[in-house]
């Protein structure tokens, strides 16, 4: 919602004749853009109340009748519930520890000066080049070796370790762009090294540490290869592997597949709403001004 | 003198989890994998060492080649196609406009879609009989246009990369709207009274500050770009006929399905250095030193 | 936000401190009862993956001192899996193998347990021509559950008599002639789905190349006692060329998998599906009349020295043991083998439309589709390309027919590459 002042203020702003004009485009482009972006989750939501027959038929339009089934068929068949809770644990657990010890890394490696700062900064960076299916069978092997494997907490290490790097990179670039003379004052004031981390700097990396956790959350959520060989007990399975268990060698029910991706997308839609605005928030007032 | 030690152990106890973690669960593995590269194993039986054999090998297979060829162009477009692209519409949502949220809210949709999802949309558009562009293309007499996007070599490789653009636009998105919350609103205020244009002001103040920002971008386009697999693997596993193969692409099916685990791991070792170089170079073209 | 994020973050942690407490109690409970894990890909709700099912709960309710565990794996990464953990030594106790050339990497392992001590317990039931598709080097290693044929014919009765034909073609001369009639009348003669690129080698080129070189081609090409470069063989080849180039099939061949073409086929987009014995079920459950839908035989070709009444077919379903069983859970495995694969379990599969290596009594109330295509396999089954090609050989032809139709190679082509890979092992 925008205040009247606010409004009053924009259209200062943006007193040329040109701007109708100009706002009609970004208008048209910005419509167009949404279009193309929302028509498969659309595609996916309108299928996902088709009986296997009429998808057979009709890929395109709406559905004759609306089959809630698929939802009830999709939940109980590939047991989503449970997939469910383990997906939201191990997400939120992963994701956290991730940012956490990951704002605390890039807090020291942006601000500081030691000797060793760029090689280790450089080493976290390599982490970002490895491609995830070389390590599966490592992984296997370690995880079994240490007698992780097939537990609750499995997958939240290697998730921890392979996203720390991208974690570490755009937060450290965000905070090394800070103004030097934050800490400076702090520290006449007395601060601690973590109490400045703390109340300093994290207050002002929020879009960053928004934008980390969001990008997480995602690839914790839909991660599929390491859920695939580290678990094997049914009842601490990720929910991508639930989703897949839709298509088998020859069919795919794909209603019920539709049910379930559907379903598996409102907690980390939720999760995009709930940290978006402190991507676009802004700075806290006064914080870092220029 | 008491106060660089207390700096050291801090800097010590902060750093350690990550690296220890990382070290462990991450770098292991990777280097385990490595090692493999140097081994002739099918996964079941002995290894055997047989020293560079695997990349020998490799430099002489032709699909290798193809599939290194395929990735470049998925860099060439990630980092040409998604990330201007992200910085013009990130750049048109740093407004106060009508429909904001919702605008920038479907723009990241693509990125939390399932691969499957994806690939089944994009494969009815760019259906040859019935899809959607072109169906578009007959309506306004273009039929000599209308190709069979996805099931001709000529032409899937360049399909499966709009799609790819498409994906990933929204992440960068929220990483340069993040980025523009840094431009002080009171620079750009001032330009504009100075009777810039906001083509200018976005040229000479908004682009600048934000340069280190579509830097991380690029790295993480190119990096990101160089590992690409899940999207291709659903749409068109590399077909028809290796043309749209792409190097993880390639490296899973010498693994998993040729049960080549050396030789797959000989690819994974090209596609970490060859990463490693890609990003050295364009950090420095780009003028600033990220590794 | 930091309140929220501490706020979450510790229940988080507190959660996954308490699940860990709880799994660590469930290993000690249990000691008298032998655990079995069964892996296999039954995670979708189809009926023979219900029968499968069903099997093993009984089975665990019969047997109270036997506890099978069913580990359902999706089937697209099934062999992902399976491979990681055989490289990690850590297989299940029991697991689902595809027959041939499938089973014998993890047998030159060394992984899995000879069956041989058992399979007199199926002598008079299987035929041994289908026991011998698990068998490796002499020994057998799992049970064959159903047979897969794959290559059918499906037509749309009424399409290919608007096309002048009552009856459906029995020369490949002829089918050309429905082809061309089909084209004519603006029908897609043929629905096909070459995205996985295996149907064109497994469902085509399997029986077709069996009709001009004969069963005994393939295991010698592959031992060198012949060659890839057969003329025969080049001939099959040539006829996916052909048919391509009369148009035979939908023009989004490489872009849509099996399941979409042959749902095209069932709502009429199409007069014709070639498919294995698969297909029967999804179509008897789709199609709108089924009395409008016939199977047939792949047509005969002129000059091929092979026998026209065969069809390419293989055993599946099988089930292989770890060859680290103990002697107890050995015994306990070969209890459930010998119960799982009886006659209850076959005929609950042939309620669900699949073919079974058991000869048995079939009710009025089994479909025609379904009777027609088990009468199919009475002709005797030829061998399945990608079940006895090396992975290798398999990847190269599946691409190759591919790049064929595609018009970037060959028949001699392909012929030759095959040729050059298999005297390279």
């Amino acid at each position: 919602m925008q205040s009247t002042y606010e409004k009053s203020i924009e259209n200062k702003a943006y007193q040329h004749k040109k701007f109708p004009v100009k706002k009609t485009l970004i208008y048209v482009v910005l419509i167009i853009f949404a279009l193309v972006n929302a028509y498969p989750i659309l595609w996916m939501v309108i299928n996902s109340f088709k009986s296997e027959q009429e998808f057979a038929n009709n890929q395109f339009g709406f559905p004759k009748e609306f089959v809630i089934e698929n939802y009830i068929s999709a939940w109980e068949t590939a047991n989503l519930g449970t997939l469910f809770s383990n997906s939201i644990f191990i997400c939120l657990t992963a994701t956290f520890l991730t940012v956490l010890i990951g704002a605390v890394t890039s807090y020291f490696l942006s601000r500081f000066t030691f000797k060793l700062n760029k090689a280790v900064y450089t080493f976290f960076i390599f982490g970002m080049l490895i491609p995830i299916h070389a390590t599966l069978v490592p992984m296997f092997i370690l995880m079994r070796n240490i007698g992780l494997l097939n537990t609750p907490i499995t997958l939240i290490f290697p998730y921890i370790a392979f996203h720390l790097p991208i974690t570490i990179f755009i937060l450290t670039s965000f905070m090394k762009a800070f103004p030097k003379d934050i800490e400076e004052s702090a520290i006449m004031d007395g601060c601690g090294i973590f109490r400045i981390f703390w109340s300093i700097i994290l207050p002002m990396s929020r879009p960053a540490l928004a934008t980390v956790l969001i990008l997480n959350f995602i690839y914790n959520w839909n991660e599929f290869s390491f859920a695939l060989v580290l678990i094997n007990d049914p009842n601490l399975q990720t929910l991508p592997l639930g989703l897949a268990s839709f298509a088998g060698q020859f069919t795919t029910n794909y209603g019920a597949q539709m049910a379930g991706l559907t379903m598996s997308l409102i907690p980390i839609i939720a999760f995009y709403l709930l940290l978006e605005k402190e991507i676009v928030k802004g700075m806290t007032a006064g914080a870092v001004k220029g | 003198m008491h106060a660089t030690r207390n700096k050291t152990i801090a800097i010590t106890v902060g750093i350690l989890p990550a690296l220890i973690i990382y070290l462990i669960f991450a770098i292991l593995p990777i280097l385990q994998s490595f090692y493999y590269s140097l081994m002739e194993w099918d996964g079941f039986s002995a290894m055997q060492y047989v020293g560079l054999d695997n990349f020998k090998a490799l430099f002489q297979d032709p699909l290798f080649w193809n599939s290194l060829k395929n990735n470049i162009y998925v860099v060439l477009a990630s980092v040409l196609g998604q990330v201007p692209i992200a910085l013009f519409i990130a750049l048109l949502l740093n407004r106060k406009i009508k429909g904001l949220k919702l605008f920038r809210t479907i723009g990241f949709l693509p990125v939390v879609l399932s691969t499957v999802v994806i690939s089944i949309t994009w494969s009815l558009i760019y259906n040859s009989e019935n899809g959607l562009i072109n169906e578009l293309l007959r309506t306004i007499g273009l039929d000599f246009l209308a190709q069979n996007w996805l099931g001709d070599s000529k032409w899937s490789m360049i399909a499966v990369l709009v799609t790819v653009i498409w994906q990933f636009v929204g992440l960068y998105l929220i990483i340069f709207l993040a980025a523009l919350q840094n431009v002080p609103e009171e620079v750009l205020e001032a330009a504009r009274i100075d009777g810039a244009s906001e083509w200018k002001t976005t040229w000479s103040i908004t682009i600048p500050m934000i340069w280190d920002t579509i830097i991380v971008a690029v790295i993480l386009c190119i990096s990101g770009s160089l590992k690409t697999f899940d999207l291709i693997y659903v749409m068109t596993n590399g077909g028809p006929a290796h043309s749209t193969d792409v190097m993880a692409l390639y490296m899973f099916n010498e693994t998993f399905n040729q049960l080549q685990y050396g030789y797959g791991s000989a690819v994974s070792v090209i596609i970490f250095f060859f990463s490693l170089i890609l990003i050295y170079t364009v950090t420095k073209l780009l003028g600033k030193k990220m590794i | 936000m930091r309140k929220l994020a501490i706020m979450i973050f510790s229940t988080a942690f507190l959660l996954g401190l308490v699940a860990c407490g709880g799994s660590n109690n469930e290993e000690t409970s249990g000691s008298d009862v032998i655990e079995l894990t069964l892996w296999n890909d039954w995670t979708e709700d189809r009926p023979e993956n219900n029968a499968y099912k069903s099997m093993v709960e009984k089975f665990n309710e019969e047997n109270e001192d036997i506890e099978v565990i069913i580990e359902a794996i999706p089937h697209d990464q099934y062999e992902t899996k399976l491979r990681t953990q055989a490289a990690g030594k850590q297989l299940p106790d029991m697991f689902r193998v595809w027959p041939g050339a499938r089973i014998q990497p993890l047998v030159e392992g060394d992984a899995l347990l000879p069956l041989n001590d058992i399979i007199d317990n199926w002598k008079d039931t299987i035929p041994e021509g289908i026991m011998k598709d698990y068998a490796v080097d002499g020994n057998q290693y799992a049970i064959p559950g159903n047979i897969s044929e794959t290559s059918l014919i499906f037509y749309n009765k009424e399409m290919i008599a608007q096309a002048g034909f009552d009856t459906f073609p029995e020369s490949y001369k002829d089918l050309k002639g429905l082809i061309q009639a089909l084209n004519e009348k603006d029908i897609t003669p043929i629905s096909l789905g070459n995205k996985a690129i295996w149907p064109l080698q497994s469902v085509y080129i399997s029986t077709i190349a069996d009709r001009f070189t004969g069963s005994d081609f393939l295991p010698q090409a592959l031992n060198g006692e012949g060659t890839f470069e057969n003329e025969q063989f080049v001939q099959s080849l040539s006829i996916i060329q052909e048919l391509t180039e009369i148009k035979a099939f939908n023009e989004d061949m490489n872009t849509l998998d099996e399941a979409q073409a042959r749902n095209n086929f069932i709502s009429g987009n199409a007069a014709m599906h070639f498919a294995g014995s698969w297909a029967i079920g999804p179509i008897l459950e789709s199609a709108e009349n089924i009395e409008n839908i016939g199977v047939a035989p792949f047509p005969s070709f002129e000059g091929g020295e092979g026998d026209p009444a065969k069809i390419a077919g293989v055993a599946g379903g099988g089930i292989a043991l770890n060859s680290d069983l103990s002697e107890e859970e050995r015994e306990a495995a070969f209890k459930f083998l010998k119960f799982f694969y009886s006659e209850e379990m076959y005929q609950q599969l042939l309620e669900a439309n699949i073919i079974v290596p058991a000869d048995l009594e079939m009710g009025d109330e089994i479909p025609q589709v379904f009777q027609e295509a088990n009468k199919l396999a009475q002709g005797g089954l030829a061998p399945v390309y990608d079940a006895t090609l090396t992975p290798e050989l398999t990847d190269l032809i599946n691409n190759g027919l591919q790049s064929i139709t595609l018009g970037e190679m060959t028949p001699e082509e392909l012929a030759k590459e095959m040729q050059a890979e298999n005297e390279g092992k």
